[in-house]
């Protein structure tokens, strides 16, 4: 008889009604340690996240732009800056004509040579503040690249045609338009516009687009004959 | 023999509920530890991604790259000091003696003066420094290599270690092709971050190294004529 009594006392202790709770007991305070712990951490997460967010990339690279005009041109006239650490000046002509010029070889960098500013359509607008030439408030002035050919036996330029429109008055919603036609030179990375063929010459406009990227250039209506400065504007492309 | 038959399958019975029973049990158990095994798996991985999140942002390099930035709009703002002073810097802007910084003694009321001091000319330090202008070199060279062969600071004069260098420069023109290594004496100066080394040879050409005070590894280092102090020629160096 005795080994029935030893099975009885095995099952018994093989379902000891305790042991099973004990195990449960267990596992609930330990997932509810885990439970703490997110929480705990969804709150840093919370209190992370009040802060103030990552600087955009973009307007770092505005502001290095900004500090680098400030610093001033490095390169005399009809030169451009090759960039990168060690500065090197080159002729603009030869900017973007398929030969690598400067020591890093920047000249023909894609970034450098990027043909955004002289796509078809592009626009650039502002809110001109006339110094002279116009007895107008500041009204909004817009240049829009009609038409653009790069020649492939001189790549160094990119020959546009564009249109600057300009408010005369707000109330009157009198826009004056100028057909214009020029080139937009890689090195010094500007966009240079006088009167089309026949018209009357009576504004150029010159944009540079030294601001850290392709959308944002600093942009003046000059008289065609003595680029004095007519008005100025801070243009953004749309 | 029957009731002992009964018994026997009785037995058996229970035995085989004891088993179950255990098993069942166990695998009950089991399911929760895996659940609990994938929670703390769980709040580990966030753990690890929020800490990413944090050393994003206190990303040494990126500190030093916005550093270069401010010392370059210091550069174009006019100094806030005399000459031969140093300023502390920070909030709380206070001008010391240029001798004052990294002496050992805290001169400055927010303490900036003994804050970086260690040097970044250390003997078997290379730097290698491509040409930007040059209008006084005997070589023209396109490129100078700077070594620092050995640093010897004073005990009771910490500020201005004296670096012994040698200037490498191998030159190629129509005829031929020669190299040169001068040796320099001179001093690196916490105060305006900078190297100066006295003219290597007669011509009284000296070498000033400018680094900007965050980024140590690469300076601006011009050639300059020690009588009128102006600069000739120009290298942009970097740590090899």
């Amino acid at each position: 008889m005795w080994y029935v009594l030893l099975l009885i006392g095995l099952a018994a202790a093989a379902s000891d009604p305790y042991k099973e709770r004990r195990t449960q007991y267990l596992l609930t305070s330990q997932r509810l340690h885990v439970e703490q712990l997110e929480r705990d951490l969804h709150a840093l997460e919370d209190a992370f996240g009040k802060l103030s967010p990552d600087v955009d990339p973009k307007k770092v690279r505005q502001i290095k732009a900004r500090v680098s005009n400030l610093e001033g041109p490095h390169c005399p006239e009809h030169q451009g800056q090759c960039g990168g650490d060690v500065p090197q000046c080159i002729n603009d002509l030869l900017f973007c004509d398929g030969h690598e010029d400067c020591r890093n070889g920047r000249d023909e960098n894609p970034e450098v040579c990027s043909l955004a500013p002289t796509h078809v359509g592009s626009s650039y607008t502002g809110v001109a503040t006339w110094t002279s030439c116009e007895e107008s408030e500041p009204h909004n002035a817009v240049v829009t690249i009609t038409a653009s050919e790069r020649k492939s036996f001189f790549p160094a330029r990119v020959w546009v045609r564009a249109v600057l429109a300009f408010e005369d008055d707000e109330h009157s919603h009198h826009v004056r338009t100028f057909p214009l036609r020029g080139y937009y030179n890689f090195g010094r990375r500007a966009l240079v516009l006088g009167p089309e063929l026949g018209t009357k010459p009576l504004y150029g406009v010159r944009c540079y687009f030294n601001l850290g990227d392709d959308d944002h250039a600093d942009c003046k209506i000059v008289a065609p004959a003595s680029l004095s400065i007519c008005a100025h504007f801070s243009a953004n492309r749309y | 023999f029957r009731q002992a038959d009964t018994m026997k399958s009785l037995r058996l019975l229970l035995a085989a509920l004891a088993v179950v029973t255990a098993v069942l049990a166990d695998h009950h158990a089991h399911d929760d530890v895996d659940k609990l095994v994938e929670g703390i798996n769980r709040i580990t991985y966030q753990i690890f991604e929020f800490e990413h999140k944090l050393d994003a942002r206190l990303d040494p390099a990126r500190i030093r790259r916005a550093g270069s930035l401010e010392a370059r709009v210091e550069a174009l703002e006019e100094p806030s000091c005399a000459e031969h002073q140093h300023q502390c810097g920070g909030d709380d802007p206070q001008c010391i003696s240029s001798l004052f910084v990294c002496d050992g003694r805290v001169d400055c009321r927010n303490g900036e003066d003994e804050k970086h001091c260690s040097l970044p000319t250390n003997p078997g330090d290379t730097f290698v420094g491509d040409v930007v202008f040059d209008h006084c070199t005997k070589r023209r060279p396109q490129h100078i290599t700077l070594q620092v062969e050995s640093v010897s600071t004073a005990k009771f004069f910490p500020a201005f270690p004296k670096v012994h260098v040698h200037l490498e420069i191998s030159s190629d023109n129509d005829f031929e092709h020669a190299e040169a290594s001068l040796p320099g004496d001179g001093y690196y100066s916490f105060a305006d971050d900078e190297l100066v080394i006295y003219p290597p040879e007669e011509d009284g050409l000296a070498f000033h190294g400018d680094f900007d005070g965050h980024n140590f590894d690469r300076f601006v280092g011009d050639i300059i004529h020690t009588a009128s102090d102006e600069a000739c020629a120009r290298f942009i160096f970097h740590r090899k």
